[in-house]
């Protein structure tokens, strides 16, 4: 027998009602949705899009008005659904008064985590997220909001959720912690987990999920592969590297013999995200905050390649034209 | 257009885990890490210093025997307090500040149950409740110590000066006691297994009649025959019958000539003999006569139905209910007596019917209370209290003549110094006389030498000794008061129990607070926490008793099992018996609280906190956790 999908809504509707019982807000209306294992979905939206009332959904906080929600197959909310995922909340909401290794343990211990298991999976978890020693120490009310972050997603992960739900992940977080975090989102796809993600910071979604959804006012406006929904399908690119002025100027013609127009032709522009994390590099190394596993990977690499950067890096020359055809970018 | 599917989910989903102890305590010790770190305890240092000031500044009577006392229970209310305190304010914010800071949807998206969340927020709180009754416990202990190493010096010094002027030797055992051991002694109370039973010093001439029963004149007591199962009632529907009579009478040793007045009355099963319609030749039917009985002994007294107007010297048949034949003795220290046979009815044709058995004798009582008549002379009523619960090594074995505390409660008129009597008779027979002067509304504590009795079967026989006055006697007029144990161990079971209040309290702000804001749900717990220590008067005069009544005869039909009528009176209706949880002030007063006490409370404690918690945790099932 197939597995289930891991979440799967139908009609599923929210209203808001006051203490009487009127309607007050429709925050989502008929969300028919279906997440596929393995995948990164992200949930776009303005504020009061109903992205946060999805994800409460989904994890029993609320009940639909209408419709039904199924997370891997189960009713949300019951504690056999949430032995099974993890779920990081839009502002890490956690006991202020516990410290860093107290509120991983805590959580540990509702997921019937001996003390053998709790203390390593602690250990693993503050070393992943990049929490040092002294800030394990700490009270959470001393935390930095960077710092709720990552003790937020360590208690995400204390069960290792086949399914996270992560409601404005980097949030809050600066360029470098943005990364790594993107990073870890990242690895733990590699791991075969499926995450549900929802944020307004487009280029964190565009630059981690596979498919997003985007939300409006309770509706569904768009949904497919962020690939397919970002094609710009009249427009071409070209991105070479080494070439020359007289090179350049033989290829513009070449396009403008062949009839297309010519939108722009020049040097393409890095990300700022690129270019801080290159300025900032060598001290992200040395960073206390970032020495995890976790944090290695996109704060010790600031080149091309990364996910996260954009293509053609700074050196290398753009054309970008409009060819009668370009039904494929390669 | 959405797609709604035919059947929508319920809005609460079920939850099907089996809850552990481990989630539990692990909400549990949050809660108590919040406690301590929201630094609850400061409340602690002056809630000791509430006490002390407030002992200190309570004016003292008797400092010999009311200080400790009063700072024993000083101490204990400020833990009351103190507990109320956390119970009500902490208990209902600690979920509704995490409903507000969202901390909630962290903790309920986990494999956790509502009611491990709430059973845990209750048990942190109860930890903390503990952790400050405890701390309040041991510095109310300590300044105990101080207080009473002080009075012990006093009661010496009182001894000393007492003694020679002292009236009754025995009010100045407990001086003496006090003197001796310090204030600190705790006491095991026992009652009487039976007893009052009221009996009578006949003497020696009435004695010589083994089947007779005796009554002796004003006393209030009666000799009673049943007669609902005779056909009295029928013959005198007709014609006029007859009650024959052979008494035994005594006249009192003082006047031994003078004729025995007796009271003759006619009466119904339940209904309590009173003077009315005592004397004959009034509108309404007459059920009493007084004779003058002769020296045979034999008196015959016409009886006519309910509904003839008698003549002179006859009494009517109640209309109604079982009958009853009462003989009361009417001049102090007269002797009455039947034996069996004495009862002969006779009916309008002579046909008769012979009571075989003898009469039963009633004592006087006032409700629950029986009453002792005093008189200086035999003959005189003796109240009989029989111990048979004491085990027979209670004082163990040695060489020290140690005493044992015997509590007597007795009430008198208030214009008569009474005198009474006590005789300790032990299983041998031999017997030890005590006497003293007991007083309305106070104890008396006589002392028994460890050489006389070291425990096992005793009776205790009162007489009260001045004429013309009444001992009024229950159950525990006379209880047996031995040594308890050490005085901490006490007075830690008292914080214990303080500490189960405190729980109980929490599991109430617990509960209301899964539903209402902190404000609100502290208000509620107040009203539920007061309506709970006047559950009584509520049981008693609101429409609600009406219904819990009806829920405990409903309980108590339901299934045969007594235990019940108590479940229900404890929890179910309509809150939890919290003053029972509260130390009574006779601990305070150093008596024993006893395990199977301590047991009981931490029973119903838990079955309250059990209901709370359920109830507590469908409504948090039942509400959205986030908006």
């Amino acid at each position: 027998m197939a597995e289930p999908r891991p979440i799967v809504t139908e009609g599923l509707t929210k209203i808001y009602r006051d203490f009487w019982g009127r309607q007050k807000v429709h925050a989502l209306v008929g969300l028919d949705l279906g997440l596929e294992r393995g995948e990164i979905f992200g949930l776009l939206g303005p504020n009061g899009s109903g992205k946060s009332t999805t994800i409460k959904l989904l994890l029993g906080l609320i009940f639909p008005t209408a419709g039904r929600a199924r997370v891997l197959g189960l009713t949300p909310g019951t504690p056999a659904v949430n032995q099974r995922i993890g779920y990081l909340p839009e502002e890490s909401y956690l006991h202020r008064f516990l410290t860093g290794s107290e509120t991983v343990d805590f959580y540990g211990r509702l997921f019937g985590l001996d003390r053998r298991q709790r203390r390593r999976r602690t250990e693993e978890l503050l070393d992943l997220v990049g929490l040092d020693a002294r800030a394990r120490a700490r009270q959470l009310r001393e935390y930095s909001k960077g710092m709720s972050r990552r003790i937020g997603l360590a208690q995400a992960l204390v069960n290792d959720p086949e399914l996270l739900l992560l409601d404005e992940p980097t949030s809050g977080l600066d360029p470098i912690g943005t990364r790594e975090i993107k990073d870890l989102i990242l690895r733990l796809k590699g791991q075969g987990k499926t995450i549900l993600l929802s944020s307004h910071l487009l280029a964190d979604v565009q630059d981690v999920c596979d498919r997003i959804g985007i939300l409006d006012r309770g509706h569904l406006k768009k949904i497919g592969r962020v690939r397919d929904l970002l094609l710009v399908r009249d427009v071409f690119q070209l991105q070479a590297r080494g070439v020359t002025p007289q090179a350049r100027e033989t290829i513009l013609a070449a396009v403008r013999r062949a009839g297309a127009d010519i939108v722009a032709a020049e040097h393409p522009t890095t990300t700022l995200e690129d270019l801080f994390l290159r300025v900032v590099g060598a001290e992200v190394k040395g960073r206390p905050a970032a020495q995890g596993p976790g944090a290695a990977p996109g704060a010790a690499r600031a080149e091309p390649g990364y996910a996260g950067a954009k293509p053609g890096a700074a050196g290398g020359n753009q054309v970008s034209g409009s060819p009668a055809a370009t039904d494929d970018h390669g | 257009m959405a797609k709604r599917p035919a059947h929508p989910q319920p809005s609460a989903p079920r939850e099907r885990r089996r809850w552990t102890l481990s989630r539990l305590w692990a909400i549990a010790l949050v809660t108590f890490r919040q406690g301590l770190r929201t630094r609850l305890w400061v409340l602690v240092p002056p809630a000791i210093l509430v006490m002390i000031l407030a002992d200190l500044s309570s004016p003292r009577f008797d400092p010999v025997f009311e200080a400790v006392p009063a700072t024993i229970s000083m101490s204990l209310l400020v833990m009351a307090v103190l507990a109320f305190i956390v119970g009500t304010f902490f208990a209902t914010y600690s979920l509704p500040a995490e409903l507000e800071s969202k901390v909630a949807q962290s903790v309920v998206t986990k494999p956790v149950g509502r009611a491990e969340i709430v059973g845990g927020k209750t048990l942190g709180m109860s930890l903390v409740v503990l952790l400050m009754v405890g701390c309040v416990g041991v510095a109310g202990y300590a300044y105990t110590l101080v207080r009473a190493s002080s009075i012990q010096s006093l009661a010496g010094e009182r001894l000393a000066e007492a003694t020679p002027r002292a009236a009754y030797p025995a009010d100045l055992n407990a001086l003496q006691a006090v003197a001796t051991n310090g204030p600190l002694e705790t006491y095991r109370y026992y009652a009487a297994t039976s007893g009052p039973e009221i009996d009578i010093d006949v003497g020696l001439e009435a004695a010589a009649s083994p089947n007779v029963r005796w009554i002796l004149g004003e006393t209030g007591m009666r000799l009673v025959w049943s007669l609902a199962n005779t056909p009295l009632r029928e013959w005198v529907a007709s014609a006029p019958g007859r009650l024959r009579l052979r008494l035994s009478v005594t006249p009192p040793p003082e006047e031994p000539k003078a004729p025995v007045q007796v009271l003759v009355a006619l009466g119904s099963a339940g209904v309590e003999l009173t003077r009315e319609n005592r004397q004959p030749g009034g509108q309404g039917p007459v059920y009493q006569v007084t004779m003058s009985v002769p020296p045979s002994g034999e008196l015959e007294i016409a009886v006519v139905g309910p509904n003839v107007r008698p003549p002179a010297g006859a009494i009517n048949v109640p209309g109604a209910g079982d009958l009853v034949l009462y003989v009361v003795a009417l001049q102090s220290g007269t002797l009455v007596g039947a034996g069996p046979g004495a009862l002969t009815l006779v009916g309008p044709a002579g046909q008769e019917y012979a009571m075989a058995e003898a009469p039963a004798v009633a004592s006087a009582r006032q409700r629950q209370r029986l009453a002792l008549a005093g008189r200086a002379k035999t003959p005189r009523e003796l109240a009989v209290f029989r111990f048979d619960n004491v085990p027979g090594d209670v004082l163990g074995q040695g060489d020290t003549p140690v005493e044992a505390g015997f509590s007597l409660d007795a009430w008198s008129s208030a214009m008569v110094q009474a005198a009474a009597q006590v005789v300790f008779i032990r299983s041998d027979g031999q017997t030890k006389t005590v006497r003293f002067s007991p007083e309305s509304h106070h104890s008396a504590i006589l002392y028994l030498d460890r050489e006389f009795w070291h425990g096992g079967p005793l009776v205790v026989q009162v007489e009260c000794l001045t004429d013309d006055d009444f001992l009024w006697l229950v159950p525990d007029s006379v209880r047996l008061r031995l040594g308890g144990g050490p005085f901490a161990w006490n007075y830690a079971k008292a914080v214990l129990r303080v500490w189960l209040f405190g729980t109980v309290l929490s599991a109430i702000g617990v509960c209301c607070s899964t539903f209402l804001s902190w404000f609100v749900s502290i208000l509620l717990t107040i009203v539920l926490v007061l309506v709970s220590l006047v559950r009584g008067f509520v049981l008693e005069a609101t429409p609600l008793g009406g219904l819990a009544r009806q829920l405990y005869d409903a309980a108590n039909g339901w299934h045969p099992w007594a235990g019940w009528r108590s479940v229900v009176e404890h929890v179910v209706v309509p809150l939890p018996d919290l003053r029972s949880l509260i130390p009574a002030e006779s601990v305070s007063m150093g008596q024993v609280m006893t395990l199977a006490d301590l047991g009981e409370a931490f029973g119903w404690a838990a079955l309250s906190v059990a209901v709370f918690v359920l109830v507590g945790a469908w409504i948090l099932r039942h509400r959205e956790v986030a908006r």
